[in-house]
């Protein structure tokens, strides 16, 4: 059967590209992340208040909403069957010690929700989750390297549920502030059945990342 | 669910205001709160009241008969104090439980003793031990191991809605014929760390907890630890087991709206109930009592408030939040709620929200009097965890 190829976005700290498109930027590191924001999404201030971790996550699903030409905000399309199930190697390591260093200060000690909320790997789905109304299954898997056979197996067990219809899937890490890695993608329910071709289709997007 | 119904056929329960099943429904008619000022805990922030289970580890390690010096965590120690009672009710052997599954709902799991020896984890050899019992999953076996093999053991940390995740864990293993007999709950005992943690969001009160109220400050924390036996219908008869109650719908849902709170109209809640009923076959005027999630937070009962009103339009059953007396105890809570539903399901009682007063605006009344004699047929228990993750029980009474 002839099928579509997935969309997908990659990104990493020097690279960005849309279905094989790079995209132009300036910046690189922690910057490009906001010249990204800055250029393509720019009406979600709570970005700014994001671990690395999460606004990596939350920058490619954007652009790849964005290239799907999802109707986000206002509508139900997908509230209830839009699962999200991403994947990561340090999971919240960058965060834990970035917050750690806040209260290191025994004479200035305060523990800042708004630091220690991202301390949880998961935090990132809900970002996307809440971004787009979606009220699917969220899940964050750590694993050590980004595995094309391991995604398939999840995201076949993800559709499993019979009220996911479709799943926003990838990869995202970053081990220090300035140095993440991340793809996404959206598998849908009919793409399900043939794990193997989901398991070509990410093994391409790993490439790709791991190439970069 | 009309194949693989899904009966409850034991249920053990340890909190601040009882150690077993008889205890907690004396209390609860008698209206008694358990929270109070802070003893075991080994903490400067006396200032908070909390819903303490009135043992320390020591009366509990004797309770359960384990030796002095071996390694355990009091998550670990409530969870085995209701699980020793849950599986006495439903009358099973260890034998037994090589078929049963086991499902435990924790997130704070060994953190008290990592807390009391993390300067010995650095400095010395002495307690390495306990490094193996801080996380969640080894508490769970702790429990279960003490009274047997069971077939599986799993933990859920959905923080406080896990205890009813883990329930409707347990009743998605039995409907699918994975099990018949999965035994479900949660166990969480109060440590600095997350007293801390809600201390530094703001959500504590300085005096007991008023759910409901339109003066309400914030929760009180508490501890215990709840299970329930899950078993499918046909498989307690065969065995004659007696049937507690019946779970007969559940919901969970997500709210989507904010990391940590929940939202205004209680989205998440509202369709977390509305699935849970659904579910279960049932209209809303079915439903003569909603024990709720109630915290006592701003935040939480507006927003409950609004989903239960959503939900059951002029025609609100009863509602009480029987935090008011044990404390939030967090991962255990769906479960230790579960139980006081059954209690209240078979003993014919409506729990009474302890210490409302003012009614706030837009808010709904929670009940206060006992309706001692009444008849329960159904009732709905909510558990809503952080950032909306929100599940909802219906629990039935058998004939």
């Amino acid at each position: 059967m002839e099928r579509r190829e997935l969309d997908y976005v990659v990104l990493n700290q020097g690279y960005v590209s849309v279905n094989g498109r790079e995209l132009e930027h300036e910046a690189s590191g922690n910057a490009l992340l906001t010249e990204l924001y800055r250029n393509h999404i720019a009406d979600w201030p709570k970005f700014f208040k994001m671990d690395t971790l999460s606004k990596a996550g939350f920058v490619a699903s954007e652009l790849l909403i964005k290239e799907l030409g999802e109707h986000r905000l206002g509508s139900e399309e997908f509230a209830q069957g839009r699962a999200i199930v991403l994947f990561g190697a340090t999971a919240s390591l960058c965060a834990d010690r970035n917050y750690q260093e806040t209260i290191q200060d025994k004479d200035n000690y305060y523990p800042s929700p708004a630091l220690f909320v991202y301390t949880l790997p998961n935090i990132v789905t809900g970002e996307i989750a809440i971004r787009n109304h979606w009220r699917g299954e969220t899940s964050f898997y750590v694993t050590e390297a980004p595995d094309a056979a391991q995604m398939a197996f999840h995201l076949a067990c993800a559709f499993q549920d019979q009220v996911t219809d479709s799943i926003l899937a990838g990869w995202v890490d970053s081990s220090r502030n300035d140095d993440f890695q991340a793809f996404m993608t959206v598998v849908l329910r009919e793409d399900a059945a043939d794990t193997g071709w989901i398991e070509g289709q990410l093994k391409r997007m790993i490439n790709i990342l791991n190439n970069k | 669910m009309q194949d693989r119904s899904v009966l409850i056929t034991g249920c053990g329960i340890v909190s601040a205001i009882g150690q077993d099943c008889g205890q907690v429904l004396d209390s609860l008619l008698k209206v008694r709160t358990g929270v109070g000022p802070l003893k075991y805990l080994k903490t400067g922030h006396t200032e908070f009241p909390v819903g303490e289970v009135k043992l320390s580890d020591e009366e509990m390690e004797r309770l359960m008969g384990i030796a002095p010096g071996t390694p355990t965590t009091r998550t670990a120690l409530m969870g085995m104090i209701a699980l020793h009672e849950a599986l006495g009710k439903a009358g099973l052997s260890r034998d037994e439980l090589k078929e049963c599954g086991f499902v435990n709902g924790t997130t704070v799991g060994g953190m008290d003793k990592s807390e009391q020896y993390y300067l010995d984890f650095i400095e010395n050899d002495t307690r390495n031990a306990y490094i193996g019992t801080h996380d969640c999953g080894s508490c769970s076996e702790m429990i279960a191991d003490r009274f047997g093999r069971f077939k599986m053991i799993t933990t859920i940390s959905t923080a406080c809605s896990s205890a009813a995740n883990a329930i409707e864990m347990a009743a998605d293993m039995i409907r699918l014929g994975e099990a018949d007999i999965v035994v479900a709950g949660g166990s969480e005992c109060i440590t600095k760390f997350h007293l801390n943690g809600f201390n530094s969001l703001m959500i504590l009160d300085h005096s007991q907890c008023r759910p409901f109220d339109a003066e309400r400050a914030g929760l009180n924390l508490g501890e215990g630890a709840a299970f329930v036996v899950l078993e499918e219908a046909g498989h307690a008869a065969a065995r004659n087991a007696k049937a507690l109650a019946r779970l007969s719908g559940y919901g969970n849902a997500c709210d989507a709206f904010h990391q940590t709170a929940s939202s205004p109209d209680g989205e998440g809640a509202y369709l977390a109930m509305t699935k849970a009923l659904k579910e279960s076959g049932l209209k809303p005027g079915d439903i003569d009592y909603v024990n709720a999630h109630g915290t006592g937070t701003p935040n939480n009962d507006e927003s409950e408030s609004q989903a239960m009103m959503r939900v059951f339009g002029k025609d609100l059953p009863p509602v009480s939040s029987t935090k008011s007396m044990t404390g939030h105890t967090t991962s255990a809570s769906g479960a230790i709620e579960t139980v006081i539903c059954i209690l209240a399901l078979r003993n014919g009682f409506i729990p009474v929200n302890y210490a409302f007063e003012h009614p706030m605006e837009k808010g709904i009344v929670p009940n206060m009097d006992l309706h001692k004699g009444c008849r329960l047929r159904h009732v709905l228990c909510n558990s809503f965890g952080f950032g909306g993750n929100d599940s909802s029980l219906v629990i039935s009474a058998v004939e």
